[in-house]
């Protein structure tokens, strides 16, 4: 038998040796590597709530009725001129009231407001998309000091402005709480591991004792203990990975009925490998450093 | 073959355990080490094999400065300097043919050769039969013989027995201080720290005598050295 295999045969029989602290290892690191998954989900679901609240903060310039489209037009190709605008969509009114019967199409009392009406109550309008929402107030003053004043019922930005920035002011500065919630799990995450870790090499000191005074080296010693804690993190770590997909499988249709856009089984399948590599590779890191701090004491005979 | 240059030992604040030990120790020679408890003698012991650092001094083992040799050339030198202890300090968990064959393991030998070696040893110690026991199940005895075979099978120039028989009653002390003289006589240098009178009357052999980390006495039978 290979040095190699021998070492990992050691590391193997290290693991079942164990058998109470090896769960006791496998239990820290599916807690460390949900903490750390809880951690990647909530910076995804911030992101997401602010890209989805950026949409809402919409630039609509809603015209009064019958007035000529060709005016309407006329301003849309001006607004697509101007700097650091994106794109401006015409919305004549068939195709907005088309576009609000689908949305509405639940709540029966406007699908019946809208038979009883019998003609379109909607108006023709604009939608400025713009890089940034820093501009809206810029065409807003133009289109205040030009003579399509006089076309327009109201712009929509001014009515939502206030509220949707608070939100997300909100959710920017919860996003930055929660990277020191974060940083704060990940320091405690370490110690715990470290404890764990130190509990472990402390049942073995004996075993370190006699294969220091035998006259085996220091790699002999680490390797097994190395290959023990690649055993139970990757147990761990799958237990915890197979637990946190089955329950957003289960909760699957739950998530975008807070933000629409919030899909976390797709989140992890687009970023399975980087996020599976940094949060297991952490943990493994996490692990080695302190298996390597705790038997120094130990090995240094 | 070995030897000990002014060795001081001083451990924080001011505890001196070793005060300017010096002595030599030829190839096959039987040495006792006598003093009473904390007298010095498993300090001297460990610092042989480099398991504690001395404050002072020099060891030399076959002209090789023992303490220039960095701790990677260690795992060699406690193969050759074998030691045995009072608490045995074996793999409880495993079985005697796992703790013999430990050293080996380290060396990489082949299983085949392994196998060989570890058989030898056993059958040489009469523990052949104990070979797939685990060590916790042994006597007091039977663990020393375990902790011999695991020195042996890594063909050590000294053995350092540090009170191997202090847990051990009459009949197994017996059997294991015959063992060490049998081993003597093959060749390998011993160092046997003991406190045990009838040990130092029945062997009739070269003794250090420590007293409160001094080396007070080096004595032959017939020959009487006052240090």
């Amino acid at each position: 038998m290979s040095k190699l295999k021998k070492i990992l045969k050691y590391g193997y029989d290290l693991f079942w040796q164990e058998k109470i602290i090896s769960l006791i290892n496998i239990g820290t690191t599916i807690l460390v590597a949900l903490f750390l998954w809880f951690g990647f989900l909530s910076f995804y679901f911030f992101n997401q709530m602010i890209a989805y609240l950026q949409e809402r903060l919409d630039f609509s310039i809603y015209f009064r009725s019958n007035i000529n489209r060709e005016e309407i037009l006329k301003l849309q190709k001006i607004l697509q001129n101007f700097p650091g605008v994106k794109e401006v969509e015409f919305v004549p009114q068939e195709v907005a009231l088309k576009k609000f019967q689908q949305e509405a199409r639940a709540n029966p009392v406007i699908t019946r407001a809208l038979k009883e009406l019998q003609t379109n109550p909607l108006v023709d309008y604009l939608i400025v998309r713009t890089d940034n929402s820093e501009i809206y107030p810029q065409i807003a003053d133009y289109i205040e000091k030009s003579t399509y004043r006089a076309y327009i019922d109201y712009i929509s930005y001014f009515e939502n402005q206030k509220v949707i920035k608070k939100i997300i002011s909100i959710s920017n500065q919860t996003k930055f709480l929660i990277s020191i919630l974060l940083i704060v799990i990940l320091i405690f995450s370490a110690l715990i591991i470290f404890n764990t870790i130190l509990a472990s090499i402390y049942s073995q000191r004996e075993e370190i004792e006699v294969l220091r005074i035998i006259g085996a080296g220091n790699w002999f010693i680490r390797v097994p203990f190395f290959i023990y804690i690649l055993i139970f993190s990757f147990l761990g770590y799958i237990i915890a990975l197979g637990t946190l997909i089955l329950f957003l499988m289960k909760t699957e249709d739950f998530w975008p009925t807070i933000v629409s856009n919030f899909q976390p089984s797709i989140f992890i399948a687009d970023n399975f490998f980087v996020l599976n590599g940094i949060a297991f590779g952490l943990i493994l890191l996490i692990n080695f450093v302190s298996a390597f701090i705790a038997m120094e004491k130990y090995i240094k005979i | 073959m070995l030897v000990v240059k002014n060795i001081t030992k001083i451990y924080s604040p001011n505890i001196i355990a070793l005060d300017n030990i010096s002595f030599e120790i030829n190839a096959g020679e039987f040495v006792l080490l006598i003093g009473r408890s904390g007298a010095g003698k498993t300090t001297i012991l460990k610092i042989l094999r480099r398991e504690e650092e001395p404050t002072r001094g020099q060891i030399y083992f076959k002209n090789r400065n023992l303490l220039e040799l960095s701790r990677r050339r260690l795992g060699e030198i406690r193969r050759k300097i074998a030691a045995i202890h009072q608490g045995f300090k074996l793999l409880n968990k495993k079985t005697v043919y796992e703790n013999i064959a430990l050293p080996l393991e380290i060396l990489n030998k082949s299983a085949k050769d392994i196998k060989n070696e570890v058989y030898q040893v056993a059958e040489k110690l009469k523990i052949k039969a104990k070979l797939n026991q685990l060590v916790e199940t042994l006597s007091g005895g039977e663990k020393q013989k375990v902790c011999l075979a695991r020195c042996l099978v890594a063909k050590p120039e000294i053995i350092l027995a540090d009170e191997p028989t202090g847990n051990l009653d009459p009949i197994a002390t017996y059997e294991i201080i015959n063992i060490l003289k049998e081993i003597n006589k093959e060749g390998i240098s011993i160092i046997l720290a003991t406190h045990s009178r009838e040990i130092v009357e029945s062997l009739k052999t070269r003794t250090l005598t420590l007293n409160d980390g001094r080396l007070i006495r080096d004595e032959n039978p017939g020959k009487y050295t006052l240090v």
